[in-house]
């Protein structure tokens, strides 16, 4: 069954916009911690609209595929959630420069270090998992698990550093408006590594099935 | 054909890890009573994450279970999203127990009494509901739990508009408003969680009945 899904189905063109998909992911993750590295310059929203803009015509390019493909070899609803998944990790990085943008002047002293780290740590292991798709089916459960794990440990770093993050905001030293202006964006950089956690669940589950 | 499905789908294997999973979610509820009745100032987290932790080995063994079993007794998409809408309870206890952790200081002399009898309520009818499925879809019965599901979420809605009114009233400390607006919203949300669960099993036994 799987060697004729594999004959029927053009599978080549699904890994390969996936994992166009996932670099576009990575590449707005790395537009974003260039920015955090030096807060006293206020980004262009232009440069993170344009990899959100190439994500999205990857996502309907894939939409288009599934329903003009008559056999694939993933089940087209797996294919159809990975999309979407990784369409989210970009979005959501737009939405934090929005909001980086129009609270520049109250973080432009604020080190973003520790974030950096973790995005860029996240983003390149949901890379390496949509490379595993290309060749499933070929023992690589276990190296699908052990690349979530290590998706897994870096969600729970980021809510330790959440935590203490704010921890320090709640304990009184800084203004208001400040708190929740950092608030915000500590919580949209929190969901951008949830979203990575995300699709490194997703796909362990294909994986898995396909395994 | 559900006859069928049941007599190979090991439904008393799904049926019990979901239970144990509602089970945890009580668990992390009735741990949250006691350290918000004794004021803790300082929380001992890992009893939260204990919880949630089972729970999510419980939500792994099931999608496991989920792949490796040939029939299913329910359809395999409504275990997971039920398992997932579980996992979410105790999850979003343990957040509000580290949030409420570092700021135990500046509120203790915030009253969540109001928000406690909701979470237990709400999760407890959710365990209710789970047994129920287990016991024989009795459609009746799990309707009327999640009728008073849905009751206590709108009550967590009124409650929660009650306690932010203070906020907006001239003079109330801001960083302070801050911090419970946050608080609130993650009481809130686990009634919501279980709200989502109820919504999940009821549409379970609808497609099921």
């Amino acid at each position: 069954m799987i060697s004729l899904q594999k004959f029927f189905g053009k599978d080549d063109k699904f890994f390969d916009l996936l994992e166009a998909s996932a670099q576009e992911a990575r590449r707005s993750v790395e537009v974003l911690t260039k920015i955090l590295s030096k807060p006293g310059q206020v980004p262009r929203i232009e440069d993170f609209h344009a990899s959100k803009e190439a994500d999205k015509k990857i996502t309907e390019q894939i939409n288009e595929a599934i329903i003009t493909t008559f056999v694939t070899q993933l089940e087209k609803d797996d294919i159809e959630v990975l999309s979407a998944a990784l369409y989210k990790i970009p979005k959501t990085v737009e939405k934090i420069a929005e909001r980086f943008i129009i609270s520049a002047p109250m973080v432009k002293d604020v080190v973003f270090t520790k974030h950096i780290s973790l995005l860029n740590a996240a983003t390149q292991r949901v890379v390496e998992l949509v490379g595993l798709l290309r060749n499933i089916g070929q023992g690589q459960l276990d190296a699908a698990k052990s690349i979530n794990g290590k998706l897994q440990q870096i969600e729970a770093e980021a809510d330790t550093v959440i935590l203490e993050i704010f921890k320090d905001l709640y304990s009184g030293k800084h203004d208001a408006v400040k708190v929740m202006a950092m608030k915000d964006l500590y919580e949209l950089l929190e969901k951008v590594i949830d979203r990575c956690r995300d699709t490194g669940i997703i796909v362990t589950h294909i994986v898995l099935k396909n395994s | 054909m559900i006859s069928f499905q049941r007599l190979l789908g090991r439904e008393d294997e799904f049926c019990a890890l979901l239970e144990a999973s509602a089970t945890e979610a009580c668990h992390a509820v009735g741990i949250l009573k006691d350290v918000l009745k004794r004021h803790e100032l300082s929380p001992t987290l890992h009893e939260f994450a204990d919880a949630r932790s089972k729970d999510k080995k419980i939500t792994e063994e099931i999608s496991e279970r989920l792949i490796t079993t040939f029939v299913t007794p329910m359809e395999r998409e409504d275990i997971e999203d039920l398992a997932a809408a579980l996992y979410k309870i105790p999850k979003t206890v343990e957040k509000f127990a580290e949030r409420y952790s570092i700021v135990a200081d500046q509120v203790k002399d915030v009253d969540f009494s109001k928000q406690l009898v909701l979470m237990e309520k709400a999760a407890s009818l959710v365990l209710q509901m789970v047994q129920a499925l287990r016991a024989g879809r009795n459609l009746g019965g799990i309707k009327a739990l999640q009728n008073q599901l849905q009751i206590a979420e709108s009550e967590a809605d009124d409650v929660l508009l009650e306690m932010e009114r203070a906020f907006y009233q001239p003079g109330f400390p801001a960083l302070k408003a801050v911090i419970l607006k946050d608080l609130f919203s993650l009481n809130e949300k686990v009634v919501d969680r279980c709200r989502d669960a109820g919504n999940v099993i009821s549409r379970i036994l609808l497609k099921n009945s």
